[in-house]
Protein backbone atom coordinates (compact mmCIF):
# COMPACT_ATOMS: atom_id res chain seq x y z
CA UNK A 1 0.00 0.00 0.00
CA UNK A 2 2.92 2.32 1.14
CA UNK A 3 4.09 2.33 -2.29
CA UNK A 4 1.18 2.88 -4.32
CA UNK A 5 0.53 5.23 -1.64
CA UNK A 6 3.31 7.81 -2.46
CA UNK A 7 1.98 7.58 -6.18
CA UNK A 8 -1.28 8.92 -5.84
CA UNK A 9 0.02 12.69 -5.41
CA UNK A 10 -0.17 14.45 -8.28
CA UNK A 11 3.45 14.76 -9.63
CA UNK A 12 5.54 17.46 -11.99
CA UNK A 13 5.14 14.72 -14.57
CA UNK A 14 1.17 14.90 -14.22
CA UNK A 15 1.35 19.02 -14.67
CA UNK A 16 3.85 18.76 -17.24
CA UNK A 17 1.33 16.44 -19.57
CA UNK A 18 -1.96 18.39 -18.69
CA UNK A 19 -0.45 21.60 -19.38
CA UNK A 20 1.35 20.22 -22.44
CA UNK A 21 -2.34 18.60 -23.33
CA UNK A 22 -3.97 22.19 -22.82
CA UNK A 23 -1.59 23.94 -24.53
CA UNK A 24 -2.01 21.45 -27.54
CA UNK A 25 -5.80 22.28 -27.81
CA UNK A 26 -4.92 25.94 -27.60
CA UNK A 27 -2.62 26.05 -30.39
CA UNK A 28 -5.01 23.87 -32.45
CA UNK A 29 -7.64 26.55 -31.67
CA UNK A 30 -5.76 29.44 -32.64
CA UNK A 31 -3.94 27.78 -36.19
CA UNK A 32 -8.04 27.43 -36.64
CA UNK A 33 -9.02 30.77 -36.07
CA UNK A 34 -5.90 32.17 -37.80
CA UNK A 35 -6.66 30.07 -40.84
CA UNK A 36 -10.17 29.40 -41.46
CA UNK A 37 -11.72 31.32 -44.71
CA UNK A 38 -15.75 31.47 -45.79
CA UNK A 39 -16.37 28.38 -47.38
CA UNK A 40 -17.90 28.05 -51.66
CA UNK A 41 -19.50 25.32 -51.72
CA UNK A 42 -20.45 21.98 -49.38
CA UNK A 43 -19.83 18.75 -50.11
CA UNK A 44 -22.60 15.73 -49.25
CA UNK A 45 -20.74 12.51 -48.27
CA UNK A 46 -22.07 8.94 -47.64
CA UNK A 47 -20.32 6.19 -46.57
CA UNK A 48 -17.01 8.33 -47.48
CA UNK A 49 -17.75 9.16 -51.03
CA UNK A 50 -18.95 11.89 -51.82
CA UNK A 51 -22.54 12.17 -53.40
CA UNK A 52 -23.45 15.42 -53.90
CA UNK A 53 -22.19 19.20 -53.75
CA UNK A 54 -23.92 22.41 -53.51
CA UNK A 55 -22.51 25.95 -53.96
CA UNK A 56 -23.41 28.17 -50.70
CA UNK A 57 -24.68 31.29 -53.02
CA UNK A 58 -28.03 29.71 -53.39
CA UNK A 59 -30.03 28.67 -50.42
CA UNK A 60 -31.99 25.30 -50.41
CA UNK A 61 -33.16 22.88 -48.50
CA UNK A 62 -32.16 18.83 -49.54
CA UNK A 63 -33.45 15.56 -47.91
CA UNK A 64 -30.04 13.34 -47.67
CA UNK A 65 -31.56 9.70 -47.69
CA UNK A 66 -29.19 6.58 -47.10
CA UNK A 67 -29.74 3.12 -45.99
CA UNK A 68 -29.50 3.86 -42.41
CA UNK A 69 -32.30 7.02 -42.98
CA UNK A 70 -31.92 10.50 -43.79
CA UNK A 71 -30.86 14.06 -42.61
CA UNK A 72 -32.16 17.16 -43.37
CA UNK A 73 -29.40 19.55 -45.00
CA UNK A 74 -30.69 23.49 -44.94
CA UNK A 75 -28.07 26.06 -46.90
CA UNK A 76 -29.36 29.69 -46.28
CA UNK A 77 -27.13 32.95 -46.32
CA UNK A 78 -24.04 31.34 -46.60
CA UNK A 79 -24.11 28.68 -43.82
CA UNK A 80 -24.91 25.36 -43.62
CA UNK A 81 -27.18 23.14 -40.99
CA UNK A 82 -28.72 19.91 -40.69
CA UNK A 83 -32.06 20.51 -39.32
CA UNK A 84 -33.63 17.35 -38.85
CA UNK A 85 -32.37 14.23 -39.17
CA UNK A 86 -33.55 10.36 -37.90
CA UNK A 87 -30.78 9.37 -36.17
CA UNK A 88 -30.64 8.28 -32.63
CA UNK A 89 -28.26 10.93 -30.90
CA UNK A 90 -29.41 14.12 -33.24
CA UNK A 91 -25.81 15.38 -32.20
CA UNK A 92 -25.33 16.46 -35.83
CA UNK A 93 -28.61 18.70 -36.27
CA UNK A 94 -27.03 19.89 -32.58
CA UNK A 95 -23.57 20.67 -34.05
CA UNK A 96 -25.60 24.07 -35.40
CA UNK A 97 -24.46 26.03 -38.30
CA UNK A 98 -21.43 26.25 -40.00
CA UNK A 99 -19.82 28.54 -42.56
CA UNK A 100 -15.76 27.96 -42.85
CA UNK A 101 -13.73 25.86 -45.82
CA UNK A 102 -13.15 22.87 -43.15
CA UNK A 103 -15.41 22.46 -40.99
CA UNK A 104 -18.02 19.67 -41.46
CA UNK A 105 -21.17 18.22 -39.33
CA UNK A 106 -20.89 14.46 -39.07
CA UNK A 107 -23.65 11.79 -38.24
CA UNK A 108 -21.81 8.68 -37.48
CA UNK A 109 -25.15 6.49 -37.14
CA UNK A 110 -25.84 7.55 -40.79
CA UNK A 111 -22.20 7.68 -42.09
CA UNK A 112 -23.12 10.68 -43.62
CA UNK A 113 -20.73 13.97 -43.35
CA UNK A 114 -21.46 17.22 -45.08
CA UNK A 115 -18.39 19.72 -45.38
CA UNK A 116 -17.50 23.27 -46.37
CA UNK A 117 -14.71 23.83 -49.07
CA UNK A 118 -13.56 26.88 -50.17
CA UNK A 119 -11.30 28.60 -53.20
CA UNK A 120 -12.49 28.97 -56.66
CA UNK A 121 -11.42 25.16 -57.74
CA UNK A 122 -14.57 23.72 -55.21
CA UNK A 123 -17.26 25.09 -57.98
CA UNK A 124 -15.39 23.71 -60.91
CA UNK A 125 -18.45 20.58 -60.44
CA UNK A 126 -21.27 21.50 -58.78
CA UNK A 127 -24.05 18.85 -58.91
CA UNK A 128 -27.44 18.02 -57.67
CA UNK A 129 -31.08 19.62 -58.16
CA UNK B 1 -6.99 -16.32 -5.16
CA UNK B 2 -8.17 -17.04 -8.52
CA UNK B 3 -11.83 -16.93 -7.35
CA UNK B 4 -11.35 -13.63 -5.99
CA UNK B 5 -10.12 -12.16 -9.34
CA UNK B 6 -12.50 -13.67 -11.19
CA UNK B 7 -15.25 -12.23 -9.00
CA UNK B 8 -13.51 -8.80 -8.89
CA UNK B 9 -13.36 -8.84 -12.46
CA UNK B 10 -16.89 -9.77 -12.78
CA UNK B 11 -18.30 -7.10 -10.46
CA UNK B 12 -16.04 -4.80 -12.31
CA UNK B 13 -17.16 -5.83 -16.17
CA UNK B 14 -21.05 -5.29 -13.88
CA UNK B 15 -19.85 -1.55 -13.00
CA UNK B 16 -18.26 -0.40 -15.61
CA UNK B 17 -21.45 -1.68 -17.83
CA UNK B 18 -24.11 0.29 -14.99
CA UNK B 19 -21.19 3.40 -15.77
CA UNK B 20 -22.21 3.51 -19.48
CA UNK B 21 -25.75 3.24 -18.61
CA UNK B 22 -25.50 6.13 -16.42
CA UNK B 23 -23.49 7.82 -18.78
CA UNK B 24 -26.04 7.43 -21.69
CA UNK B 25 -28.83 9.03 -19.94
CA UNK B 26 -26.70 12.30 -19.26
CA UNK B 27 -27.64 14.34 -22.25
CA UNK B 28 -24.65 15.00 -24.50
CA UNK B 29 -22.33 17.73 -23.42
CA UNK B 30 -21.67 19.14 -26.51
CA UNK B 31 -22.32 19.09 -29.71
CA UNK B 32 -19.49 17.35 -30.97
CA UNK B 33 -19.52 13.30 -30.76
CA UNK B 34 -17.24 11.71 -28.39
CA UNK B 35 -17.30 14.88 -25.65
CA UNK B 36 -18.07 12.86 -22.63
CA UNK B 37 -16.42 12.36 -19.47
CA UNK B 38 -16.16 8.68 -19.72
CA UNK B 39 -17.20 7.29 -16.25
CA UNK B 40 -16.61 3.62 -17.29
CA UNK B 41 -12.98 4.50 -17.40
CA UNK B 42 -12.71 5.12 -13.38
CA UNK B 43 -12.86 1.05 -13.11
CA UNK B 44 -10.80 0.34 -16.30
CA UNK B 45 -7.76 2.56 -14.87
CA UNK B 46 -8.96 0.98 -11.20
CA UNK B 47 -8.14 -2.49 -12.39
CA UNK B 48 -4.70 -1.08 -14.63
CA UNK B 49 -3.14 -0.39 -11.10
CA UNK B 50 -5.13 -3.19 -9.10
CA UNK B 51 -4.61 -5.76 -11.44
CA UNK B 52 -2.50 -5.07 -14.42
CA UNK B 53 -2.92 -4.01 -17.98
CA UNK B 54 -4.26 -7.29 -19.48
CA UNK B 55 -7.49 -7.51 -16.84
CA UNK B 56 -8.07 -3.68 -17.29
CA UNK B 57 -8.22 -4.60 -21.49
CA UNK B 58 -10.45 -7.78 -20.76
CA UNK B 59 -12.89 -5.60 -18.41
CA UNK B 60 -12.88 -2.85 -21.22
CA UNK B 61 -13.11 -5.24 -24.25
CA UNK B 62 -16.31 -6.99 -22.57
CA UNK B 63 -17.98 -3.59 -21.43
CA UNK B 64 -18.22 -2.39 -24.93
CA UNK B 65 -19.28 -5.30 -26.72
CA UNK B 66 -22.10 -5.38 -24.18
CA UNK B 67 -23.08 -1.53 -23.82
CA UNK B 68 -22.71 -1.68 -27.54
CA UNK B 69 -25.19 -4.53 -27.56
CA UNK B 70 -27.62 -2.87 -24.84
CA UNK B 71 -27.17 0.83 -25.18
CA UNK B 72 -24.97 2.86 -28.30
CA UNK B 73 -25.23 0.00 -31.13
CA UNK B 74 -22.67 -1.33 -33.63
CA UNK B 75 -21.15 1.58 -35.29
CA UNK B 76 -20.35 2.93 -31.59
CA UNK B 77 -17.92 -0.25 -30.80
CA UNK B 78 -15.62 0.52 -32.94
CA UNK B 79 -15.26 4.38 -32.01
CA UNK B 80 -15.35 3.07 -28.26
CA UNK B 81 -12.51 0.07 -29.76
CA UNK B 82 -10.52 2.64 -31.39
CA UNK B 83 -9.97 4.81 -28.58
CA UNK B 84 -10.21 2.03 -25.76
CA UNK B 85 -7.10 0.42 -27.20
CA UNK B 86 -4.89 3.42 -27.48
CA UNK B 87 -6.09 4.76 -24.47
CA UNK B 88 -4.55 1.90 -22.42
CA UNK B 89 -1.57 1.44 -24.24
CA UNK B 90 -0.58 5.29 -23.87
CA UNK B 91 -2.00 4.46 -19.87
CA UNK B 92 -0.14 1.28 -19.60
CA UNK B 93 2.84 2.62 -20.93
CA UNK B 94 3.18 6.52 -18.99
CA UNK B 95 2.39 4.05 -15.57
CA UNK B 96 4.94 2.09 -16.33
CA UNK B 97 7.33 4.82 -16.56
CA UNK B 98 6.67 5.51 -13.14
CA UNK B 99 6.25 9.60 -13.50
CA UNK B 100 3.00 10.17 -13.47
CA UNK B 101 0.21 9.75 -10.65
CA UNK B 102 -3.48 8.27 -12.19
CA UNK B 103 -4.17 11.93 -12.61
CA UNK B 104 -1.51 12.44 -15.51
CA UNK B 105 -2.09 8.76 -17.01
CA UNK B 106 -5.81 9.14 -17.42
CA UNK B 107 -5.53 12.66 -18.63
CA UNK B 108 -3.35 11.03 -21.22
CA UNK B 109 -5.52 8.43 -21.59
CA UNK B 110 -8.91 10.82 -22.35
CA UNK B 111 -6.86 12.60 -24.86
CA UNK B 112 -5.45 9.37 -26.38
CA UNK B 113 -8.81 8.25 -26.45
CA UNK B 114 -10.29 10.57 -28.15
CA UNK B 115 -7.20 10.95 -30.85
CA UNK B 116 -7.94 7.32 -31.45
CA UNK B 117 -12.02 8.13 -32.28
CA UNK B 118 -10.97 11.16 -34.06
CA UNK B 119 -8.33 9.25 -36.25
CA UNK B 120 -11.03 6.11 -37.04
CA UNK B 121 -14.05 8.78 -38.09
CA UNK B 122 -10.95 10.28 -40.64
CA UNK B 123 -10.45 6.58 -42.21
CA UNK B 124 -14.21 5.60 -41.99
CA UNK B 125 -15.62 9.01 -43.75
CA UNK B 126 -12.40 9.04 -45.45
CA UNK B 127 -11.92 12.85 -44.75
CA UNK B 128 -9.13 14.78 -42.94
CA UNK B 129 -11.43 17.54 -42.27
CA UNK B 130 -12.94 16.06 -39.08
CA UNK B 131 -9.62 17.11 -37.23
CA UNK B 132 -11.81 20.33 -37.33
CA UNK B 133 -12.41 19.04 -34.02
CA UNK B 134 -9.55 18.74 -32.88
CA UNK B 135 -9.23 21.09 -30.23
CA UNK B 136 -11.80 20.79 -28.89
CA UNK B 137 -11.69 17.02 -28.27
CA UNK B 138 -7.99 17.75 -27.27
CA UNK B 139 -9.57 19.86 -24.65
CA UNK B 140 -12.66 17.52 -23.07
CA UNK B 141 -9.96 14.49 -23.15
CA UNK B 142 -7.72 16.17 -21.11
CA UNK B 143 -10.32 17.91 -19.02
CA UNK B 144 -12.47 14.30 -18.62
CA UNK B 145 -9.14 12.29 -18.15
CA UNK B 146 -8.27 14.24 -15.42
CA UNK B 147 -11.70 14.13 -13.84
CA UNK B 148 -11.50 10.32 -14.41
CA UNK B 149 -7.91 10.07 -12.81
CA UNK B 150 -8.94 11.97 -9.89
CA UNK B 151 -12.22 9.64 -9.07
CA UNK B 152 -9.77 6.67 -10.09
CA UNK B 153 -7.09 7.69 -7.88
CA UNK B 154 -9.41 8.15 -4.60
CA UNK B 155 -10.71 4.68 -5.02
CA UNK B 156 -6.72 3.05 -5.24
CA UNK B 157 -5.77 4.82 -2.62
CA UNK B 158 -8.53 3.67 -0.23
CA UNK B 159 -8.89 0.49 -1.56
CA UNK B 160 -6.61 -3.00 -1.23
CA UNK B 161 -8.03 -5.01 -3.69
CA UNK B 162 -5.96 -7.87 -5.42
Amino acid sequence: MDHDRKKIAPTRGDIGLIVGCLLAALVCCGLWLGLRRDGAAVIVEQDGRETARYALTKDRTVKIEGAAGYNILVIEGGEVWLSEADCPNLLCVKTGKIRYAGQSIVCLPHKVAVRIVGGASALDAVTGP
Amino acid sequence: MKTRKLTTLGLSVALALILSYVESLLPPLMAVPGVKVGLPNVVILFLLYRCGWKEAGCVSLIRLVLSAALFTGFVAFFYGLAGAVLSLLGSALLKKSGRFSPLGVSAAGGVLHNLGQIALAALVLDSGYVFAYLPVLLLSGTVAGALVGLLAGILIQRTDVR
